[in-house]
Order: C-alpha cells, then structure tokens, then sequence
C-alpha cells in the first residue's frame, strides 16, 4: 500500500497551520490539502508606508484603497466583512462556487485562502479558563502548557498589569510588551481608570492582548509600525498569519504542500485513510492516502466533508455562533481635537462583563478606532445626503470608537446544519443552516448590552447607532460535531477522534460544545497542538506495537 | 427614507471625491474644537431637512438609477 503521507492534514488556516507545524516537528511526514487562494502580487505592490502618506497619493490609493474595479464600494451591506478590503478580497474568493449552502437565517463567511480565514483574523488572544474549556469538551489537565506554545510561535503582546490580564493566562516572561494605544483609545482607558470603574461593578477593562509583534523577533518578523495600514498589507508581518508557518514549513524535507485540491470526502480503510479531492483549476478527482487524516478546514467544511462521508443526508449537527455586535460610538473627551495618526487598526481596548449573579458567564467588547476603513462607507449608514454626510463623518471621524459585542453559544436546538443536495458547478454536497436564539437568551444579551451602554457613557463614549450583525455575523463557527455528544449521528471523541473513523481526527473547532465570548483563534491553536501530538504518540504507539509483536 | 439613502452611483462618486480631496488635503478630519464641531454637526442636521427635500424632487423629477 502506497502512502502519500504519514499524516494528511485538511487546511492550511489557524489550526491546519498549527497541526501541521507539530507533525512536522516530530519528524512526520506531513501533506496538507488545500485550495489555498493568496495575493501575493496585489500585497507586494503596497507600499510599506502610513496610511497618511498613501492617502495623499489619489492613483495609488484607488487601486488599494477602492480596488480596481470599485469592489470595496460594491453595494453590499458594510455590517459584516468591511475589514475585507480589496487586498483581502481572496479570502473569500470562490466560496459561493465551491462550498455551497442554503439558509434563510444564517451566512457564514467561509474561506479557500492560504491561511484560511486567519488570513483576515483580528489578532486578538484569549485563554479559556477550565470551566470554558471543559465545556467546550476539552479534557485536558495541562492545556495551559498548549497556550504557551501557540505564544512562542505566534508571538503576542499583552501587559500582564490590565484590569483585564485574566483573558490571556500564560507565562509573562513569553510576552512582548503591549502595543502602544492611539489617542482616542488612550484618553478612553485614562477615563477607566480615573474613575475607578473596575471596583464600582461588574465591568473591567484593560489594553486587549494581540498576536501582533511591539518588538523584532529573529525570525524576520518585524514590531508593527502604526501605519494604520493593517487591514490592506503588512510588509513587516507584524501581525501572526498561518501562511507564515507554511511557508516555514515548505523548507522541510518532511512537509509536502497541495495547492487547488479541494477536500470533498473521506473513507476510513482500516490500517489508514483516504481524502478524495477535486482540483479547482482543472476539475481533476484526485485521492490521497495516509495512516491519519487531520481535518482542519473550518467548522463548517469539516462538518461538510464528514457527513458528506458517512452518507449521512438530512440528519441534523449543531451550529454555535458567538452572537455579535457593534455599537457605534462618539468619544466626547476626544470629539473636536486632532488625534495623531500614529495607531495600528486592529482592537486596541479590551472590556469584559462578568454579572455579579453569575461571573462566569462572560460578555465582552473590544475597541476600535476608525479612520482607514474611509468615510464614504459611514457615510452609507448616516441618515443625510452624501455631501452633508460627508461633511457630518470629517467631524466625528478622531472621536469614534467602534465597540464590538461578544455574547457567549451554547448548543440549542434552534441551531443546526444538515447536508443537502449537491451543488451543480462542483459536485459538493451543500449544507443546509438554521440559526435562532432562544427568546430568554436573546433578552438577556439586550439586557445586558443595556448595562454596557450605561458603562459606555460613564466613559463619555456616547452610543450612537448599535448594529446587530445578524447570527453569522461574528465569524465565530463552532460545534458541528460535538465532543462526546452520542445522540447525534456525527460526533467526535474527546481527543478529537472522528466516530467511525478511527483514523480520522478533528482539529479546529467542529469539536467544541461551547464559544465562550472570547476569541477563538488562540484556542485553535492550543487545540491543533494537542490534537496533533495525540496522533503523533498515537502513531509512534502504534509503531512501537507492531514491532514488538 | 430608504429612497433618501445614497444611490450607489453617488456612493461611487463620494468614494473618488474622498481620495481626490485627500490627495488635495481636504479631506482630513475635522479639528475646529468641541464647539466648532458641534456646530457643524447641528449645521447638517438642521440643513438636512432641505437638502433631503431637494434631492427627492430631483429624483422625482429624474428619477433614480439604483
């Protein structure tokens, strides 16, 4: 039997990267399945400049700024996906064609890119805590020790001296100091502080932890610079992105990489397993074995593939969306003054929400300031003509502060994704989505986003406009083959194993029975890590037996 | 209001005159001082009415492409 790989890992975002990477640095041989969209010529033609200088030059800025064929204007909604500026527009390319759904409630954002959509992640950095994990079904003492790893390799900054330090609990000595805050984000925090607000309440806030570089490291990756340039190129790869530890990894002997080759069934043959795959440029069927199969291709597209496998047609899987929102507001103390264009464009302030009634049910937010994302696009929200509008945006454009609102999921029977027929371009099986909140769960989110913009206007941050994103809208997918939850056809064990299919393991988030109010990429990370080095030991176990025998 | 909203052709046009205006250092944001912002503000709230009444006869008289 000839064997294409040791291990085949399925995805090259967050978790495929992070799987990999383990696999390949215990000295297995490793092939990763991907489509793997990029840019690469539209990124090297960004200039490693500030926002403030680019924007003076009018050609230049229109090709990176509105694309060149106006696809950042477009005509869709602004709620969800504005960060996919032109540059990053491959993020989401081909999807519609190749991963197919159906759903009148829920529109995932789905990616075939190199770096999966970690290629557009916010960078933020949180731990579960061993409640969160446990109910999420990670079973696991020392996962702790994951979280170190993801933060040697990702490199983060964060101050271990925030109200807030608890959401990322690793060792301090592997941090780099915490990004600097911009003077809109600055002035919000002074305000925090000086009124002592963490001791009157239930609310805390601090600088948020991010997988973005405050200093160089050995490795290339240079500090961020402030350009305010991060959501259209990052010359200095300052911030984390899992095409970096592919690249890394296509310099080793033992790690082979397939690009175009989409992921469309699975068969489990006993003494190793077989992917079955579509060639997206060619439309050539191509199958690929190993002894272990690591699915990695998002929670949504791995539950595809393994339903799709097991023949498993209308049987229903969960769906966990970490509901989000936005509450778009004015900074009083900042409102009428210049600002310094020095800043970086992700999340700089981080506020979490614990109820005095039941502390471990956590909400959080994170700030954001506005300015390269353009005007024109707030100027498509504001309820006044465009000149007026326009005009309107120059004036509070220094002083805004996008809150972004994270609430916690829990499976429910509202919730779920079944396959359905398939699609006529690629023979891919569509799913099939229905998303609701439960009507007591959606009281207590308005409840409490009641209690936030309270807190919000004790900052002199005042509420504006708060957008509710719809149930996709966080970009938070998890759940679709539960840990341990044997009512359901399709499941998984708690090392990540694959019911029916000893061969085949898990590695991002299909897995996990809860979404904590956090960011989830961190965990994916760990999570690829532990998974892998299951498999890993796993395999050499194996070997150790039939020698022996 | 939603025929009161930008067509997309201006949205396109405001878009282009953001980056000329910029590339011209006109489209900076505005520093006149909390008293001289609001002003504006109450300026293209008060405003607003006219103008919204002006172009919904323009586009009654010329109708829209949207």
């Amino acid at each position: 039997m000839e064997l294409n790989a040791d291990v085949i890992v399925v995805g090259s975002g967050i978790s495929g990267a992070f799987a990999a990477h383990e696999l390949v640095s215990q000295g297995l041989k490793v092939l990763m399945i991907d489509v793997g969209h990029d840019d690469a010529a539209s990124r090297d033609t960004i200039p490693d400049l500030p926002f403030s200088d680019i924007i003076k030059d009018s050609i230049l800025s229109r090709s990176i700024f509105l694309g060149q064929d106006n696809e950042a204007i477009g005509t869709r909604d602004t709620r969800v996906g504005a960060q996919l500026t032109p540059p990053r527009s491959f993020i989401t390319r081909d999807t519609e064609k190749f991963l197919p759904y159906e759903s009148k409630t829920f529109f995932p954002m789905q990616s075939l890119a190199l770096g999966g959509l970690g290629a557009g992640w916010g960078a933020a950095c949180f731990t579960f805590d061993a409640d969160e994990l446990h109910r999420c079904g990670i079973w696991q003492p020392d996962f702790n020790t994951f979280y170190s790893e993801a933060t040697a390799i990702a490199g983060v900054s964060a101050s271990n001296e925030e109200d807030t330090s608890d959401a990322l609990d690793v060792d301090p000595q592997l941090l780099q100091p915490a990004l600097d805050l911009d003077d809109n984000n600055q002035s919000i925090l002074n305000r925090y502080k000086t009124l002592r607000l963490s001791a009157r309440g239930p609310f805390t806030m601090g600088r948020i932890p991010l997988a973005i570089l405050s200093r160089d490291r050995e490795d290339g990756r240079r500090a961020n610079p402030y350009f305010d340039m991060d959501f259209y190129s990052d010359a200095r790869r300052s911030i984390f992105r899992p095409r970096y530890l592919v690249e890394r990894m296509r310099a080793q002997p033992n790690f082979q990489y397939a690009g175009k080759q989409l992921a469309k069934t699975i068969h489990d043959g006993g003494e190793f397993a077989e992917i079955r795959t579509l060639n997206v440029e060619t439309g050539e069927a191509r199958a690929w074995r190993a002894r272990k199969i690591i699915l990695c291709a998002s929670a949504i597209n791995t539950a595809r593939i393994v339903l799709a496998s097991l023949g498993d047609l209308g049987s229903k899987v969960p769906l966990l969306a970490n509901p989000y929102r936005y509450v778009v507001c004015l900074n009083w103390d900042t409102f009428g003054r210049s600002v310094a264009d020095r800043r970086h464009s992700m999340a700089q302030l981080l506020g979490m929400y614990r109820p005095l009634d039941n502390p471990g049910d956590l909400m959080t937010f994170q700030m954001y300031s506005y300015r390269s994302l353009l005007l024109f696009k707030l100027v498509k929200e504001l309820p006044l003509p465009p000149d007026l509008g326009f005009l309107f945006a120059r004036t509070i454009v220094n002083s805004l502060s996008i809150v972004a609102v994270w609430h916690s999921a829990d499976q429910s029977t509202l919730s779920h994704a079944a396959i359905g027929h398939c699609g006529r371009d690629s023979g891919v099986p569509s799913l099939e989505f229905s998303h609701a909140i439960e009507p007591a769960r959606g009281k207590q989110m308005i409840s409490r986003e009641k209690h936030l913009r309270r807190f919000l206007r004790r900052l002199r941050l005042l509420p504006l406009k708060t957008v509710d994103t719809g149930p996709a809208g966080g970009i938070h997918y998890a759940g679709t083959l539960p840990s341990e939850s044997q009512h359901f056809t399709a499941y998984t064990r708690s090392t990540g194993q694959v019911r029916a299919m000893p061969n085949v393991y898990v590695g991002d988030s299909s897995s996990w029975n809860f979404l904590p109010a956090k960011g989830l990429s961190f965990t994916l990370m760990a999570n690829a890590i532990r998974i892998a080095r299951h498999v890993a030991a796993n395999m050499k176990a194996n070997t150790q037996d039939v020698r022996t025998s | 209001m939603k025929s009161l909203q930008p067509t997309d052709d201006e949205i396109v046009r405001l878009a282009h005159r953001e980056l000329d205006d910029y590339s011209r250092g006109e489209s900076r944001p505005i520093a006149a001082g909390k008293l001289g912002n609001a002003f504006i503000i109450a300026f293209c709230l008060a405003v607003s009415p006219f103008a919204q009444f002006v172009r919904l006869s323009k586009k009654l008289l010329y109708g829209t492409q949207r």
